[in-house]
């Protein structure tokens, strides 16, 4: 009784510690499709915000604008509207 | 009762036949045992690499990263050349079922050449490119239509979101990312970064698992440059050197803009312009940078240099007086002639008149092998170290081959030839007190986060003449700009101007001389003169329609500065005075005249809150939309309450129906966008909507620019 106790012990742990190293096996390969659903998704945001920079470069170009700002009545400032602010000494850029 | 000393019976011994049977039993399991021990043994040691391999082949790949190509940016950070990811078309051969079907169907989506694609898809190997860097619509389509063996990759694109601006000078890189002209090329090795490699594990159902470790953009990316360019004065320069050469019929101009006291090159313009979106639309010669890849001879923007070298070795004074010798001399075998004869002249009036006649005497008072060192010094005949390849040194020959004539003609700025950067970069000598600075087009170098990574900081190269001479040619300069002065249509209003005209006359190799009809015209000048923050050099080439330097090239230098200056935040040092409309009306204007000036500058400049022109009238017909945002573009449609139908993103390139068309309320009309430098390949509404555009234009590889009115 006492070897058939043993025994069942001894198969019991050893099954809950095969359980436990697959459960770690799993986990670590869960994490790792994380990892790989993450790079996935910077590497779809980074070029998302490529293109968006792109987008932003070409409304912003100045061959552009100019028209648009012409047509909305904007002009080029004259040498008058020019107001130079004189700071003291030591003192920074605002 | 006691149990004691009570004995188990021993064990009866097994009867023959069922002992055999389980010695039997027991050797097959044995076997089995060992056959299996030495078959995991077989596998998992002595082939072990071999499986090992072949696992790793089924469950992981090798994917290369290439670095994404680092950003040019102008001196204020914004974009010049970005890289973004966009769609490549592939075919894996052996994969196509249909090779004639599945043709026909791209040649439809794609608009490919059929006798390109077909033999590529017949070849059934494991590879075949079908287009490369198409447009996300256009990879949305085929996307839908799942042919099998076509597949998309992701593959980095250059853009330049500015189109023209700056194109030549900025250059392009190729299909496969590498630098090819300009900037491009000339920084490769800071834009290009590293290409890396890791592995990644996939699972049977083709989950991505990381297992190569994982390195930051930072360490991925090539570097981003910052130019000294300013994109708001190169579209300025641009739009006047542009507006200027068309009015003058002429065939060709730069402009140089410099900020003398670093060196810093603010704009390198030239026309025609060149977009490196379409680099392969282009010709060679339209990609050349041609400020710094061409020479020619300066004509009479030289005598500045001239008598400034002379006034710097103690030759002459400003009160020195020259004979005009009434607007002729005989100089050995050469009568040298004057536009405007006079009598007598002082050193200043030699650069005020322009006059040939002084500017020889000028010339033999200084002799040759002080003029030629001077020369030197202002760093003529040598390339200015800018770091743009191409770059020519000029032409100028060694003093021991100069004659007298020679030292004549070259005081008149003939036998000589010149970059317009060295021209620039001269004339920013007496901007900045005599020394001669070297020209920076590159500010520095900073990794794909901002960080800086390296700084090429304003360098001095020499001091070329003294500070009193500097400041008594900016005298001789701004008289230019005067009354009786050949650049009066220089004059910015509001600031002293100093410059000096030139008209060269361009050698002509059929008639082995020089052309009596086609000339280059030019300006070389600074503002405001008594601190100047430009310089500028202006050139338009074979102007049809006036010649003189002073009346094709002056006018571009002064709408520049009036655009420039107030951006720059550089407050007016002169009364605002309107600026000449003919080289006589150079003339100050009378106090009278003032007043009405000053009042139609102000209306021209009134303030833009103050002004309520955007509010404009609802409309029944449809609008020009292209150039607009689909924002911009759905803000004009909506008071007209018709429904829009969008295709593509970007800037509008196509619309329907056409501009002007009448439009009823709740009528349909479609919008295609796309990308600077995206080939545009329109659907069939809408290419008949491109009337009077080019068929090729309609094919595909239209650029917006080519849709813009």
């Amino acid at each position: 009784m006492r070897d058939f106790l043993f025994l069942l012990v001894t198969a019991a742990l050893c099954t809950a510690s095969l359980l436990s190293v697959v459960s770690r096996r799993n986990a670590d390969y869960d994490v790792a499709y994380a990892i790989g659903r993450a790079t996935q998704a910077q590497r779809a945001l980074e070029e998302e915000r490529k293109r968006l920079t792109v987008d932003r470069a070409s409304l912003l170009d100045p061959g552009r604008l100019a028209p648009i700002a012409r047509r909305l009545g904007y002009d080029v400032a004259s040498p008058d509207q020019v107001v130079v602010l004189r700071l003291p000494a030591g003192e920074g850029r605002p | 009762m006691k149990l004691r000393n009570i004995r188990r019976p021993r064990a009866v011994a097994e009867p023959g036949p069922r002992r055999g049977r389980l010695l039997f039993l027991s050797v097959v399991l044995g076997v089995g045992v060992v056959t299996i021990l030495a078959r995991a043994f077989h596998l998992q040691v002595s082939r072990n690499e071999e499986w090992l391999e072949r696992g790793r082949g089924q469950h992981e790949t090798q994917v290369k990263l290439p670095a994404r190509r680092g950003d040019i940016f102008d001196r204020n950070g914004r974009a010049l050349a970005i890289s973004a990811n966009v769609p490549s078309v592939f075919a894996v051969p052996r994969e196509v079922l249909d090779p004639e079907g599945t043709t026909a169907r791209l040649v439809e989506l794609l608009g490919v050449e059929p006798t390109k694609i077909l033999p590529r898809l017949q070849k059934k190997n494991e590879f075949a490119w079908i287009a490369r860097q198409v447009t996300p619509v256009e990879a949305d389509r085929l996307m839908a239509e799942a042919l099998p063996g076509v597949h998309l990759v992701d593959e980095s694109r250059r853009f330049y979101p500015n189109r023209t601006i700056a194109g030549a000078l900025i250059g392009f890189a190729g299909v496969d990312g590498a630098g090819l002209e300009g900037l491009e090329r000339d920084y490769d090795r800071h834009l290009r970064g590293k290409e890396y490699t890791f592995g990644i594990m996939r699972d049977a159902r083709g989950r991505e698992l990381l297992t190569g470790g994982f390195l930051p953009e930072v360490q991925l990316a090539g570097s981003s440059i910052v130019s000294t360019i300013d994109l708001r004065i190169q579209q300025v320069a641009e739009a006047a050197l542009a507006r200027q050469v068309e009015e003058m019929g002429a065939r060709a101009g730069f402009v140089v803009v410099m900020e003398p006291k670093t060196g810093d090159v603010l704009a390198m313009a030239q026309t025609p312009p060149f977009d490196p979106n379409l680099f392969q639309d282009a010709r060679p010669d339209e990609w050349r940078n041609q400020p710094v890849t061409d020479s020619l001879e300066p004509g009479s923007t030289i005598k500045p240099f001239l008598v400034a070298a002379a006034l710097d070795a103690g030759k002459v004074t400003p009160e020195s007086t020259f004979d005009g010798h009434g607007g002729a001399m005989q100089f050995g075998k050469k009568l040298i002639r004057d536009v405007h004869g006079v009598g007598r002249m002082t050193t200043y009036e030699v650069v005020k008149f322009s006059s040939n006649i002084g500017a020889v005497q000028v010339g033999q008072r200084l002799g040759k092998e002080l003029y030629s060192s001077y020369l030197q010094a202002y760093g003529f005949g040598e390339p200015t170290g800018i770091g743009l390849t191409g770059e020519q040194s000029g032409i100028l020959h060694p003093v021991s081959k100069w004659g007298q004539i020679h030292l004549a003609t070259m005081s008149y700025g003939y036998g000589l030839s010149v970059t317009p950067l060295q021209m620039c970069r001269a004339m920013a000598v007496f901007a900045n007190g005599g020394r001669l600075m070297r020209p920076r087009i590159v500010k520095s170098v900073q990794n794909v986060r901002g960080q800086l990574l390296e700084e090429f900081p304003p360098r001095e190269v020499r001091r070329v003449i003294s500070e009193q001479a500097a400041r008594q040619i900016g005298e001789a300069l701004w008289m230019v700009t005067q009354k009786g002065g050949t650049g009066g249509r220089a004059v910015v209003p509001g600031y002293r101007v100093g410059g000096k005209t030139g008209t060269a006359h361009k050698v002509d190799p059929l008639v082995r001389g020089y052309s009596k009809n086609k000339v280059r015209s030019s300006f070389v000048g600074m503002v405001p003169v008594d601190d100047p923050k430009l310089v500028m050099y202006v050139l338009v080439d074979e102007p049809t329609k006036a010649e003189y330097g002073g009346v094709v090239a002056a006018p571009i230098f002064r709408m520049i500065g009036q655009e420039v200056l107030p951006y720059l935040g550089v407050p007016p040092t002169e009364p605002i005075v309107a600026a000449a409309g003919s080289e006589d009306e150079a003339d100050v204007l009378a106090e009278s005249e003032q007043a009405d000036v000053f009042e139609a500058v102000e209306a021209r400049a009134q303030a833009w809150w103050l002004n309520d022109a955007a509010v404009d009238a609802p409309r029944t017909t449809m609008p020009d939309l292209r150039g607009a945002t689909a924002g911009e573009a759905l803000a004009e449609l909506r008071p007209i309450g018709v429904e829009a139908r969008i295709e593509g993103a970007g800037l509008v390139v196509a619309q329907r129906p056409l501009a002007g068309a009448r439009l009823e309320a709740g009528e349909s009309v479609s919008l295609t966008f796309a990308l600077p430098g995206e080939p545009v390949r329109l659907a069939e509404s809408a290419r008949e909507a491109r009337d009077g555009r080019p068929a090729e234009a309609a094919e595909g590889g239209a650029p917006i620019e080519a849709d813009e009115p």
